[in-house]
């Protein structure tokens, strides 16, 4: 008797619960799936280079062949060198291998020699966009407006999380195309 | 007749000792009058009930861009593509019957066991990331700990950061809230203001001096009682804060006084944020209804602005009961309509290119239901506190690597005070204000050289030019005091860390304080950081900070007190150990054990003519050890436990120090009910027994808190609502020397509803 109305008793329990597994079950997942990365902002800036280097067009001169270099110059010391040595010294962007280098603010031919120059915020972000001006070279800085002055692509903290300002139209003048999903991810688009 | 002082603490309250002092000397015209209670009912018989405060909340970052969230039926494919790096893996997919029970088995399984890559090496997920994914990765950077931006680990402190984000979840309404819901913090408050306390001392003599308040990292305590305002008197709305900075351990190498146990820096929103028009407005129990309109925008030219007025109003509890009143007299012990509370507040800030101009201001004013300070019980007595600044300042990063600060700044804070008191032919409206004008300059210049060692040097000057204190009866007019005092103080520090290393690194700064009233005072503060191994970071950490003697304690003589112009800085000496540990990429804990001994803290001395002054007199020593989980994902389930023992004794008399709880626990989970449209936040916060000033224990508390939260329920709506003390603790804290209460009831269940729409 005892025993009878205990099982009756966990019926409705079961009934519901295997209709509601299914959405636990969903919610769980929804729930736990994703990154929570908390990272030095250094590295996400690597990060973001790297991408870069995949979303943008170089024009073909700006290779010397379909397997050679592809060439991210950082002008003066920054972190973030070490980060891309240290994630990104083997990888390769749409068939080139990256090259990591250091450049010099003062150096227009080191400068023009890059693919992707990187101009922390202790540079003089004005002078070096205008010392690489028409050479297939994408400016990336960090500065405050650095795109709204003519860079290609600016680095912007939005709360906690780093996101990127686009002038497609300062990297078309160096030759080189941004890809409709660079901007898409952009925070905004800006430039004439 | 408040002699002068908001509160006159009478009785060595550290070591908590009968708080006779409020019947004598200072107080005595209140207890000759009719308005006195009946003898004893004050200090006999008291009930022991639970104690402790509300809210709980951690920090975690809501993550808008989450990308490739698909999920085609019977495959759950889309999600590992998430979790998966995209690109160098081809997306997995885990065919899946519809059976619920692998389903659910799968879920459990799949974030705890995810293939390959995501096994717990960032550097390997930071290289696969796509560029959506990206822009959802938090850069976890405190500015607080050092004057500098620098990652959370790197800091040489003990650091909890709160975002807008847990603020809306969490449905936190005041900075005491974030507080009280943050590990190692805790709030006490006595239906006027609240006060806040760091790792087993919270003071019931002060009004949180101890712990410097920043906006933005302006300086918020005044220089007449040294407040910091974390209740309904703070400048800046909840719905205004991007994130705050709250730094567990002394600041003073940096900051100088107030720096003592703790560093809170309010990091306000900017025009980019708001995007237009904001307009938000709660209404809750106990008659309580706010609103706020917030303008914000950034301008293509790079200018970006913010201006946001608030306002609110509370009519509190319409009754409440205190027993040490209960007489005829005074009206039973109810305070009838005494618990209202209003205020309004403006911020504004314009930043372009290197320049930002903020100036705020706040009024509130609260009605006082506690017959506190001997006032006339259930009378309308309110206080009104306004603070204000304005500030320019100046960020400049040169060609050569140095980054330069400067600031300019003009301060205000006005203290006025209707109260009545019974010299025994009726009651007598006194007024108590105090004045305050300040302006001062800082400057900073920072700068990384080889990539290894970091240098910072910053210098300030503040001056007093208004700091006044009076205490008159309206009529007829009888002034029993008016104080006028100037201070001076001029600081300058210097800071270093050094990357020996890849793995270890050690800082060290010093910085000099001169007060005119006092003269100098040198405070340094050390770290060593080693990261063994990747996710391990231990920190071993000593500091000294001081408070300087304010100018109510320094200078303020009337009724009852004596000024004392010789009172020296109270100081405190740290020692810290702090492990963290990341495992994988959800879960983090940490491990901080740490020792405070403090020394000169100013009290209240009766000297032997009967009349009182302030005085070097409290010796403290707080052993702790605190621990904390914490685990997060991006479609913002979030939960954080945490657990602190706190021994604190008087070391001048062995005693456990008043208001100390000795085990304090907090638990929240904030889960995703429906997508990143509505989440459920729930927090469970655990105050043990704390000992009142007659060492009463107050009894143990659990308070619960649940908030609905949702937002793009429809387009720039955002909504809320949150039930407080759900379990209905009759909670008490408790009272300090100016209140015959020894314990004072806290709110039992509120509500509040909160709603904002963005045009």
């Amino acid at each position: 008797m005892v025993n009878h109305s205990a099982h009756h008793s966990h019926r409705p329990w079961r009934r519901l619960l295997s209709r509601w597994k299914g959405i636990f079950a969903s919610a769980f997942f929804t729930a736990f799936a994703g990154t929570a990365l908390a990272e030095s902002e250094a590295s996400v800036k690597a990060a973001y280079l790297f991408n870069f280097a995949k979303l943008a067009e170089w024009p073909a001169a700006a290779f010397d062949g379909a397997k050679s270099p592809l060439i991210i110059g950082v002008v003066g010391r920054d972190p973030i060198t070490e980060e891309l040595m240290r994630l990104f010294t083997r990888a390769t962007a749409n068939g080139h291998p990256l090259e990591i280098r250091r450049v010099s603010a003062s150096s227009a031919r080191e400068l023009r020699a890059c693919h992707i120059v990187f101009v922390p915020q202790s540079e003089d972000a004005d002078g070096i966009i205008a010392s690489v001006q028409g050479s297939p070279v994408l400016v990336v800085g960090e500065s405050e407006g650095f795109a709204r002055r003519g860079g290609a692509l600016g680095f912007v903290k939005q709360g906690e999380t780093l996101k990127f300002e686009a002038n497609p139209k300062a990297a078309a003048r160096n030759g080189v195309t941004v890809s409709s999903k660079l901007l898409r991810v952009a925070q905004s688009v800006v430039g004439k | 007749m408040n002699f002068g002082v908001r509160k006159n603490i009478a009785g060595a309250s550290i070591g908590g000792e009968l708080r006779g002092g409020r019947c004598s000397a200072s107080n005595r015209r209140v207890c000759e009058s009719e308005n006195a209670p009946p003898a004893g009912t004050g200090h006999a018989n008291r009930s022991f009930d639970k104690t402790s405060p509300i809210h709980e909340f951690s920090r975690f970052h809501p993550t808008e861009a989450q990308p490739l969230r698909v999920t085609p039926p019977g495959h759950y494919s889309a999600d590992l593509a998430v979790m998966m790096p995209p690109r160098t893996n081809p997306r997995v997919t885990v065919p899946l019957r519809r059976g619920a029970c692998s389903a659910l088995f799968t879920a459990l399984l799949i974030p705890a066991l995810p293939p390959k890559i995501e096994a717990a090496d960032p550097d390997e997920l930071l290289k696969h990331l796509s560029i959506e994914e990206l822009g959802s990765v938090k850069v976890d950077t405190v500015y607080t700990a050092s004057k500098f931006t620098e990652k959370v680990t790197d800091a040489p402190s003990s650091v909890t950061i709160v975002t807008r984000d847990e603020i809306s979840k969490f449905g936190y309404r005041t900075l005491a809230d974030i507080l009280r819901a943050t590990r190692g913090y805790d709030v006490t408050y006595d239906r006027n203001y609240a006060y806040a306390g760091v790792r087993g001392y919270t003071s019931l003599d002060d009004f949180g001096s101890r712990v410097l308040l920043l906006v933005d990292g302006h300086r918020m305590n005044d220089p007449i009682y040294d407040t910091a305002a974390i209740g309904t008197d703070e400048l800046v709305d909840v719905g205004l804060i991007e994130r705050v900075e709250i730094i567990r351990g002394p600041g003073s190498a940096v900051y100088g006084s107030n720096a003592f146990f703790g560093v809170i820096n309010v990091i306000t929103r900017n025009g980019a944020s708001v995007n237009g028009v904001e307009s938000a407005a709660t209404g809750g129990s106990q008659g309580t209804y706010s609103g706020r309109l917030t303008l914000g925008k950034r301008l293509p030219n790079g200018l970006d602005y913010l201006f946001s007025v608030s306002t609110y109003a509370s009519a509190g509890r319409s009754n409440l009961f205190y027993k040490e009143y209960n007489s005829p007299a005074t009206n039973n012990g109810v305070a009838t309509n005494q618990d209202g509370d209003r205020y309004w507040s403006v911020l504004g800030k314009v930043s372009y290119e290197d320049f930002t101009l903020q100036a705020g201001y706040v009024t509130r004013e609260k009605n006082v239901p506690t017959g506190s300070y001997g006032t006339v019980f259930n009378a309308p007595n309110t206080t009104v506190d306004s603070r204000g600044y304005i500030e320019l300042r100046y960020a400049h990063k040169l060609d050569n690597g140095w980054s330069l600060t400067g600031k300019a700044y003009y301060d205000l804070y006005d203290f006025t005070e209707a109260a009545f008191y019974n010299y025994g032919a009726g009651p007598v409206l006194n007024d108590n204000p105090a004045r305050a004008r300040w302006w001062g300059l800082e400057t900073g210049a920072s700068k990384m050289f080889w990539n290894k060692l970091r240098l910072s040097f910053g210098a300030d000057f503040r001056d007093g030019t208004v700091l006044k204190e009076s205490d008159y009866d309206v009529n007829p007019y009888t002034s029993y005091a008016n104080v006028s005092a100037k201070q001076m103080v001029i600081g300058t520090f210097a800071e270093s860390t050094w990357d020996i290393t890849k793995s270890l690194s050690l800082s060290g700064g010093v910085r000099w304080d001169h007060y005119d009233s006092f003269g100098s005072t040198v405070n340094p503060r050390g770290a060593m950081i080693w990261k063994p191994r990747e996710g391990t970071t231990l920190k071993l950490l000593y500091g000294q900070a001081f408070r300087a003697p304010n100018i109510n304690q320094l200078d303020y003589a009337g009724t009852g007190q004596l000024a004392n112009p010789a009172l020296r800085p109270e100081t405190i000496r740290t020692y810290e150990f702090e492990a963290q540990q990341q495992w994988g990429r959800h879960w983090h804990g940490t491990l901080s054990l740490y020792r405070n001994d403090i020394s000169d803290l100013i009290t209240t001395d009766m000297l032997p003519n009967g009349l009182t002054r302030y005085d070097n007199l409290g010796n403290a020593r707080v052993l702790g050890a605190e621990t904390e989980i914490e685990g997060k994902w991006d479609s913002g389930l979030a939960l954080r436990a945490s657990y602190a023992r706190q021994n604190a004794t008087d070391t001048m008399t062995g005693m456990k120090l008043v208001n100390s709880p000795q085990n304090v626990a907090k638990l929240r989970v904030s889960v995703p009910v429906w997508s990143d449209k509505i989440f459920g936040s729930v927090e469970l916060l655990y105050t043990s027994d704390r000992l009142t000033l007659t060492h009463q224990p107050t009894g143990d508390t659990w308070l619960l808190n649940a908030t609905i939260f949702s937002r793009k329920l429809a387009r720039s709506l955002e909504c809320s609502a949150s039930v407080y003390n759900i379990l209905n603790q009759k909670y008490r804290t408790p009272g300090g020397t100016e209140h015959l209460q020894d314990m004072i009831t806290q709110d039992g269940t509120t509500f509040l509803f909160k709603i904002q729409y963005r045009f």
